[in-house]
């Protein structure tokens, strides 16, 4: 539906909002919210909180839009940033507050109840395990594997090597396949 | 662990990756009915609080102005 966000349109997008231009910002917003939105939605998987963090993201990108230096990086880099800073804090409430927001999630639709409750306690399980992830290798695996960013732009946002990222996605996925190794062996 | 495609964990990626919801189609308006300001007039309203200030200062100098004109003139009248 939205055009593929290219740095220069943003670039000119930005220029626009800055020089007092509101629907510039809502181009921004178009092109940006379904990224956005599924950033904040692997990271909370509960739909209302994703939708909350989103808003959050484009309201607190609107009001330090003059911070913004393109020099330093595309904007889509920038607003990837401020919306992992947002689902880092709302990760440190829950650990630290009282239920978990994670939601309750029908897992894969299937014709045999006994895969589908496998499938389901496998999946909570990996839910579970990606929750327990430090944030450096959560963030990489939610950005560059879920949702499919590419890891150069991940590595910008994250301010490292490629390789570093690559590295974190890796580790992640050795730590969910352990947890994976530990269910196989309870069973 | 296998790692064909019945692995369970390119199955829960898979997963993941495809059983995302949507954002509603009104959410771009209903943010922008909140941006109001653009960030230009954040400059303009810190150039009120310094005009603010100023004015506080100008006023605060000219009433001691006139208190120590009030007492020069009490004292350059009084009888001798």
């Amino acid at each position: 539906m939205n055009p593929e966000p290219t740095s220069s349109d943003d670039e000119a997008l930005v220029r626009r909002a800055l020089a007092g231009d509101v629907s510039a910002f809502e181009g921004l917003v178009k092109r940006h919210e379904r990224t956005v939105f599924g950033i904040a939605w692997q990271s909370t998987r509960n739909e209302q909180s994703a939708e909350d963090l989103t808003q959050e993201a484009f309201l607190n990108a609107w009001k330090s839009l003059h911070r913004y230096q393109s020099d330093l990086g595309a904007f889509s880099t920038w607003l990837h940033a401020i919306t992992r800073n947002l689902c880092r804090k709302q990760w440190h409430r829950q650990s630290t507050g009282p239920a978990s927001g994670i939601a309750a999630e029908p897992a894969c639709h299937h014709s045999e109840p006994d895969v589908a409750t496998s499938n389901r306690e496998t999946f909570a399980l990996l839910d579970q395990s990606l929750a327990e992830l430090p944030d450096e290798f959560r963030i990489a695996f939610i950005f560059a594997v879920l949702e499919g960013l590419p890891l150069a732009d991940v590595a910008a946002m994250e301010r490292v090597p490629v390789g570093t990222i690559k590295s974190r996605v890796s580790r992640a996925r050795a730590h969910l396949r352990s947890a994976l190794n530990e269910l196989d062996h309870q069973l | 662990m296998n790692n064909g495609p019945e692995d369970p964990l390119e199955r829960w990626e898979k997963h993941r990756q495809t059983s995302r919801p949507e954002l509603p189609a009104d959410f771009s308006q209903r943010l922008m009915q909140q941006i109001k300001p653009p960030p230009r007039q954040a400059g303009a309203k810190l150039m009120g609080l310094w005009l603010g200030r100023m004015a506080l200062v100008a006023g605060i100098l000219l009433i001691a102005a006139l208190r120590v004109h009030a007492a020069l003139y009490l004292f350059l009248h009084q009888p001798i």
